[in-house]
């Protein structure tokens, strides 16, 4: 660039010097944009193996039972908590404990457990079967975090973590049911107040409670801090 | 330059520059997402959008914040000034888009409106974003001629070096949400590296700011004679002489004449309203006269007359 060349941006034309400076800066910039849109994207934490069936709607049949959250137990055993439409817990269940049901909805998926999204107003309620099996396992103090399960388990990745926590915290307040994420395993949370709770959500925490399998849920029940 | 407000004054330049920003920021965008869905099969089209639209804005406002400087310190970036506000209207798009994804993607559909969910979040880093963008927007809305006129340009100028305010909000959104859950160094890298330029260019800006100013070509000043150079309120008398170039106060000791206005004569400069002399190296008047002007620091580099904004010597 010449001492003399000066530019004055409505000319049509900028001096041959100053566009020769200022093509370097562009293609200097658009190059460091590419490199850090590559590196940013592979630098970001792995994402989970958990699947959400967005738009695929299956039936289900099995019993209905509502506690710790509702959830269907079908024939081979395998229990599925159930979820509503966005960050909402279903109201399809009420009242219908321990009933045989026939619903319809999209498959959440991680790690061997699974959510259903239940259609709204899809349940269809048979005859009444007995109490769900609990088996006690004994008192727990265990270090983990609390989030909800249907972005933990797949209809959001991350759906842990900083980024995702005040997500969780709406989503348990919406009624969804709560897990137990520790370094071993994955509980289904039972007597968490999620509202009364809500800045223990999304950060380690140490929680004490009874460790019990409720049918084929693995739940962690609350009965102090 | 205009007589008439126009929603955007388009010319070539103009239209170069856009180009070169929509092309950036569609490739960026388009490598973020595309080559995420390649490696991270697992994640969600709206993650990286929300992803990508919020680094891009980020980095983004880096380039905006570093134009200023960058123009101060070498006039041969001045180009990128000439459109930096449709650069900083499409870094707050990019913002808008990763502010309103991320709140339908965090706060929509629960039991309460999403803004009540935002506001009332424990997390707290993504308020901070939201202040950003509140920020962000009020600058965005004014950047047109129309608000400099009616804010008047000291309000305007006010109003925009909030962006300082909006970063430092940004980089305290980053640091407390992002970076809390990436664990790799190189997010955290990023962020510092940014800052660091960022505030790096401002200091430099303002430590030449403080050094010297330009007066003019050395040829421009007659042999023994002087130009004259204001400073704020200061008035300064740029001389030169025998191939030397010096500066004193403008303001002559006795009755306050116009020393630029004067000449050297037998080696001082001499006013040109009563006679009264001063030498130019020290400002100071020949023995046995005792009176004293303030001197400036000057060079001559590519030639160009620089005279220092701190005077060297007062007038005490």
């Amino acid at each position: 660039m010449r001492e003399d060349e000066f530019y004055i941006g409505y000319l049509p034309q900028a001096p041959a010097g100053v566009r020769r400076v200022v093509r370097r800066v562009a293609i200097g910039l658009l190059t460091m944009g590419a490199v850090l849109s590559v590196a940013l994207v592979l630098g970001q934490m792995p994402f989970a193996a958990a699947s959400f069936e967005y738009g695929m709607v299956r039936g289900f049949d099995g019993v209905l039972y509502e506690r710790p959250f509702p959830h269907v137990v079908m024939e081979d055993g395998a229990s599925y908590l159930l979820a509503g439409a966005g960050k909402l817990g279903t109201r399809e269940a009420m009242g219908h404990d321990g009933r045989q049901v026939r619903l319809r909805g999209s498959r959440v998926r991680r790690a061997g457990m699974t959510m259903i999204e239940v259609e709204t107003g899809s349940a269809r309620f048979g005859s009444g079967h007995g109490p769900e099996q609990v088996t006690v396992l004994g008192r727990r103090r265990l270090r983990g975090e609390v989030v909800d399960g249907k972005c933990y388990l797949g209809v959001m990745n991350p759906g842990a973590g900083q980024v995702h926590r005040d997500c969780a915290v709406r989503c348990l307040a919406g009624g969804l049911p709560a897990l137990f994420v520790t370094g071993g395993e994955v509980l289904v949370l039972e007597g968490f107040d999620a509202k009364a709770r809500r800045n223990e959500v999304g950060v380690p925490l140490t929680l004490e409670g009874v460790r019990k399998k409720v049918g084929g849920l693995e739940v962690l029940e609350l009965t102090g801090r | 330059m205009s007589v008439t407000y126009a929603a955007v004054q388009w010319n070539r330049q103009k239209k170069l520059y856009d180009s070169v920003i929509a092309g950036g920021v569609a490739l960026y965008l388009g490598r973020f997402v595309g080559v995420g869905a390649m490696v991270h099969p697992q994640a969600t089209a709206e993650t990286l959008l929300i992803r990508g639209l919020g680094t891009a804005a980020f980095l983004l406002l880096h380039v905006v914040l570093s134009i200023g400087p960058l123009t101060r310190l070498d006039r041969r970036f001045l180009p990128l000034l000439y459109n930096r506000r449709h650069l900083g209207v499409t870094m707050f798009t990019l913002a808008l888009g990763h502010g309103v994804f991320s709140l339908v993607q965090f706060h929509a559909l629960g039991d309460v409106p999403p803004l009540v969910s935002l506001l009332t979040a424990p997390a707290r880093f993504e308020q901070l974003g939201l202040a950003a963008l509140t920020i962000l927007f009020l600058m965005a809305a004014t950047s047109h001629d129309f608000w400099l006129k009616l804010l008047t340009p000291p309000g305007w100028k006010r109003l925009h070096m909030l962006v300082y305010l909006a970063y430092a909000l940004l980089v305290a959104h980053v640091s407390l949400g992002a970076l809390q859950s990436e664990r790799n160094p190189l997010f955290v890298g990023v962020v510092l590296t940014g800052a660091c330029v960022v505030l790096g260019l401002h200091v430099a800006a303002w430590g030449a700011g403080r050094g010297y100013v330009e007066v003019c070509e050395v040829e421009r000043i007659g042999e023994n004679r002087a130009v004259l150079l204001k400073l704020g309120d200061e008035k300064i008398a740029v001389f030169r002489h025998g191939g030397k170039v010096s500066a004193i106060s403008n303001v002559c000791a006795h009755q306050g004449g116009p020393l630029s206005e004067g000449k050297i004569v037998d080696g001082c400069v001499t006013c040109p309203w009563h006679g009264y002399q001063y030498l130019p190296e020290t400002g100071a008047s020949p023995p046995p006269f005792t009176e004293k002007v303030a001197v400036y620091e000057t060079k001559v580099e590519g030639g160009k007359v620089l005279v220092s904004r701190c005077a060297k010597t007062s007038s005490i």
